[in-house]
Formats: C-alpha cells, structure tokens, sequence
C-alpha cells in the first residue's frame, strides 16, 4: 500500500565511508496509540490519575521563581499551588522527566536521535526556531488557561469522558485547523 | 480489593514517584515510535497530509476509556478514587483555541516537546524555552484574568451526565466516532498525503 | 497486511464497546461510604457526640506520635474483629491510601450503618483544625465560617491564622492543594 518514500530526517552528514544505518521506520500510528493508551490505563490503576505534561513546566516555573524570590506574587495562586521547594519529588515533574528519557531512549535505538531542526522546506532555520518559541509560548499560556494540554485533558479526561476536556481538544483542533492557512509558508 | 492502589503520592512516596518515572518513560517511548516527535509530522495533521497526530491520539483515548469501563464494571477499578479533569466551560474553550494556534505556530505539544528536545531536536528545545515563558507569564498575569479563569465551573462534569446516557452508551459513542475517523483519515491522507512513509 | 490488522483491532474496540453500551452502567454494586470533614468531626467531638467512636488505622508508634482526640488505635486487620453497636457512629482515618476505605467497607459488609470516612484523613486534621489558614473574611458568610474554624482549632489546641489571598477553606480543597494539580 505504501511507497517506500524515505523520510526526510534521516542522514545526518557522516564521514566518507561510513554509512550510517537507516532510521526505523516509525511504529503503526494504530499501535502507538493502543501503547499509550495501556500506558495511560497503567497509570489510573495503580497510582489513580492519569499522564499530564503542562503541569511539570507550571512546576518548574513556579518553583524557579520563589526559589528566586520567595516573596514572588503572594497570594498568586498560580505560584501559591505550584512552586515546590523540591519539584522533583512532584509526581508530575517526575513523569515529563520520564518521557524525555524514554523518547531519548526510542530515538537512540531507531537510529532517529538527531541534532536538527524540523523545519518546512521553505523556512529558514533561524524562521522555525522563533516560530517555535512564539508558538510555545502561546501554547503555554493556552495550556494554563485551559488547565491543560493535550496529555493531560485530552488523553486523561478524555479517557475519562470529562466534558471540558472534550471541549479543550474540539476547540484545540478547530483552532489549529482555522489557522493553518496563515502558516502555510512555514510547513509546506 | 479494588484500585488504585495507593493515592497520589501527595509528597513524594519514593514508590509512586518510581511509578511517575515509569510510566513517563513508557509514554515518551510510544509517542517517539509513534513518530511524535517530530514537528513536520504532528504539523502535517493540519494540512490534512499526515494524521498521524489524529491516529494517535484517539486510539490512546478508545484503548484507555474502554479498559476503564470494563474495570470499573467487575469492580477492580474505583472510578471516584481516580481524579477527573475538572470543567470550566469558558477558559477551556479559550484555553483550546489559543493552544490550538500555538500548536499550529510551533508544532509540538507540551509533552511531545520533550521527546523532540530528547532526540535532540533544536526546535523542542525552543519549544521549551517558549513555553516556560507563557506559564509564567499567564502566572504573572493571572490576578487580572482570575475572574474569567475561574468562570463557568462544572465540577467534574462528564460527557454521559451531559447526554443524559448510560456510561456505557457514550462509550460506546465515542468508539463508533473515533472508528469512523479513522476510516476518514485512511482515505484522507490518500488523497492528500504525498509519499507514505515505510510502517511496520 | 497492515489493513487486515487495522480491522481485526477495529473489530476487537467495536465488540467491546457495543458490550459497553450494553453493559449501561459501568459502575459495579459498589459500597456507598459517609464522609465527614475535619470541622465537622470536630464539632461531634466537642460537642460529645453520643456513639462515637474515631478510628485511627496507622502503627502504633505514629499514633502515639499524635492522633485525634478521643481516637482509639486499631489496625486494619483488627478491625475485622471489632464489634459496634448498631447506633453507633465510627469514624475512620489513616494517613492517605485506601485503608480507611477498605476498613469502611468491611463495617458495612457486617452491617454498621453509620460509618464514616474522615475527608482527607489524618492531612484534612492537620490542616483545618490544628493548623488552619483561613482568609481574611470580607462577608458575613466567611466571617461566621472564620468564627468557628478559629473556635475549633482553638478548642483542640491548635493555631489558627489568617492569609489575604485566596486559600481553601475546606478540607476537599486543602487536599487538592496538597495533592498537586494533576495536568
């Protein structure tokens, strides 16, 4: 069914002489997802909550900041709720550090770690770099705003069926569609 | 004797953080096989070219809310223990759109930055670094929008209690959906997509 | 190849959830248990509450360490073969985990009525009586709640203080607190 068009983020330059091995392919989207899921189950069965990723940045903001300052925003509740005197105890904290690892480690075997930058074929490297801190930042503040991400409210309430997650991950979606006209330059 | 088995581990129970790191390095592992880790291939679900964003993400959804139906059914899992994502009707609808459009802007979500950052990706790492600047800065900002971030509250509403409809029924509901789509998506990015890449 | 399996696993999800659909309800007969929260259990205690019995399932040693007033230490195996009388009231707590519930749930299998999970557990005592924060009162309403938190923390010896800012006033939220947010 497929052709057997190579992905483009193989090939970093090597030596002459030395052919770097091809990166695997990536695993059945299907299954991937089936993975996460049973991950996701996994979680809910033995510690009663779900994954969730925005959480560990909020963490490490707010923490960051009244390590810094301990008189920061008082009665903010944003830093009120999250700053830790030692994040890395937080359950949270500890899982996004996880998923760094294990994608570090997936990466690493299916020959697809890499120092580049994934970029569209007509944006600059310095272009996509800025886009992704824009980008990032927007999403930050979305992630807040919405008490979540996708990891968090659309996997986890989404399992869950909780209504406002749902919300969160159709709005998320419409948006992302809605706007992708205005960047088309940056990925096609 | 029913799960979950020990609580949050409110303060660092060297046991549930074990967990916290096993379960996060099982969950990077599959959105890195997935292919989620890069930036091109979760933007391409926006140009209808690549689902794979789409794909994966509903199987998880379908697996996960399926194994808690039938867990919680023959009693071995305890629905009111596990916590449920509470409902703001408005900042979450805002909340998602302004996410969406980061998303779009950036490529990566929160979680799939980290795995792009880990494959040594310059862009999750940027990604990162914006991100931590929009908490803070919604951190910052918060006393002015407190009013509408805590607007609209549901408790932990969930989508059968909307629809009126046995827990089982909108189960049901979102599989029939979540199938649908992907037989959508299948043909979709046959006629969009250019070049598929080798699965296994 | 790959569609055949796409099917199969597209079978296997649509089987289980027309099961799930039929399944309806997707709750098994689970055991409904009271709960109480830490200001209220410490009016029943003050107000000497008749048939009360407050149940503290840790070891030993953390409850000589400290315990709620009036509390009785019994162990989680030990409550199998304790006996109540039929009016009286017992409440339960522990320290986090599920034991005070397994315990709840054991009572009620041998037909005790009126048993209760403290909200929170030992955490909820701790912070809402012995230690509470409460906001600075700025209507009728926090000012009576502020009131009695202060009478009963007072009553139990503990340190009540107040806070501008937004802090929970309920054990429900104190725990949340104290759990970390989940997203």
């Amino acid at each position: 069914m497929s052709v057997a068009v190579l992905e483009h983020t193989a090939e970093p330059r090597t030596r002459a002489g030395t052919a770097r091995r091809q990166p695997a392919a990536y695993l059945n989207p299907y299954l991937a997802g089936i993975g996460i899921g049973l991950v996701l189950l996994a979680a809910f069965v033995l510690v009663g909550r779900g994954l969730g990723a925005s959480g560990a940045f909020s963490t490490a903001v707010a923490s960051g900041a009244r390590a810094l300052d301990a008189a920061h925003a008082p009665g903010n509740v944003f830093f009120d709720d999250y700053a830790l005197a030692a994040p890395w105890r937080d359950w949270l904290f500890v899982e996004v550090v996880g998923i760094a690892i294990g994608g570090f480690l997936s990466a690493l075997l299916a020959q697809r770690s890499a120092l580049r930058i994934e970029r569209g074929p007509r944006i600059s490297k310095r272009r996509r770099l800025l886009f992704a801190f824009m980008g990032g930042s927007i999403m930050g503040f979305g992630a807040k705003l919405a008490r979540g991400c996708t990891s968090g409210l659309g996997l986890t309430g989404g399992a869950l069926l909780s209504a406002g997650s749902w919300i969160f991950v159709l709005c998320a979606f419409a948006a992302g569609y809605a706007a992708a006209p205005l960047f088309r330059r940056a990925w096609r | 004797m029913s799960v979950p088995f020990f609580e949050l581990g409110a303060i660092g129970d060297p046991r549930t953080l074990s967990v916290a790191l096993l379960i996060g390095i099982a969950f990077g592992w599959f959105l890195e096989r997935g292919g989620l880790g890069n930036a091109r291939k979760l933007a391409g679900q926006f140009y209808l070219n690549d689902l794979t964003v789409f794909k994966v993400m509903f199987s998880a959804i379908v697996t996960a809310a399926l194994g808690v139906f039938w867990l919680s059914r023959f009693g071995w899992l305890d629905l009111s223990r596990i916590v449920m994502p509470p409902t703001y009707l408005a900042p979450q609808a805002a909340g998602g759109i302004v996410f969406g459009i980061g998303f779009l802007i950036g490529g990566l979500c929160p979680g799939t930055s980290c795995v792009a950052a880990a494959s040594g990706r310059l862009d999750g790492i940027a990604l990162i670094c914006g991100m931590l600047v929009g908490v803070l800065a919604f951190g910052e900002l918060l006393p002015l929008i407190a009013g509408f971030y805590n607007s609209t509250p549901r408790g932990e509403l969930s989508l059968d209690q909307v629809l009126n409809l046995s827990r089982g029924v909108t189960v049901f509901l979102l599989v029939a959906v979540a199938l649908a789509g992907f037989a959508a998506a299948e043909r979709i990015e046959e006629r969009f997509g250019h070049g598929a890449e080798p699965q296994s | 190849m790959g569609l055949n399996r796409n099917r199969k696993l597209a079978a296997v999800a649509g089987s289980l959830a027309i099961l799930a659909a039929l399944a309806g309800d997707g709750r098994s007969q689970s055991i409904d248990l009271g709960r109480v929260d830490a200001l209220t259990l410490a009016e029943w205690i003050r107000d000497r509450r008749p048939g009360l019995h407050v149940i503290d399932l840790r070891a030993r040693p953390e409850f000589e360490q400290f315990h709620i007033p009036t509390a009785g230490a019994v162990s989680l195996d030990e409550i199998a073969a304790t006996s109540f009388e039929s009016h009286e009231t017992v409440v339960l707590y522990a320290d986090g985990g599920d034991v005070a519930a397994r315990a709840g749930v054991l009572l009620r299998r041998r037909g005790l009525d009126q048993v209760y999970l403290l909200t929170g557990d030992l955490y909820a005592w701790l912070d809402q009586v012995m230690n509470p924060r409460m906001p600075v009162a700025t209507s009728p309403g926090q000012q009576q709640a502020n009131a009695r938190q202060r009478e009963l923390s007072q009553y139990f010896g503990g340190q009540p203080s107040v806070f501008s800012g937004s802090l929970p006033t309920s054990a429900e939220q104190a725990i949340k607190r104290l759990r970390r947010r989940t997203c």
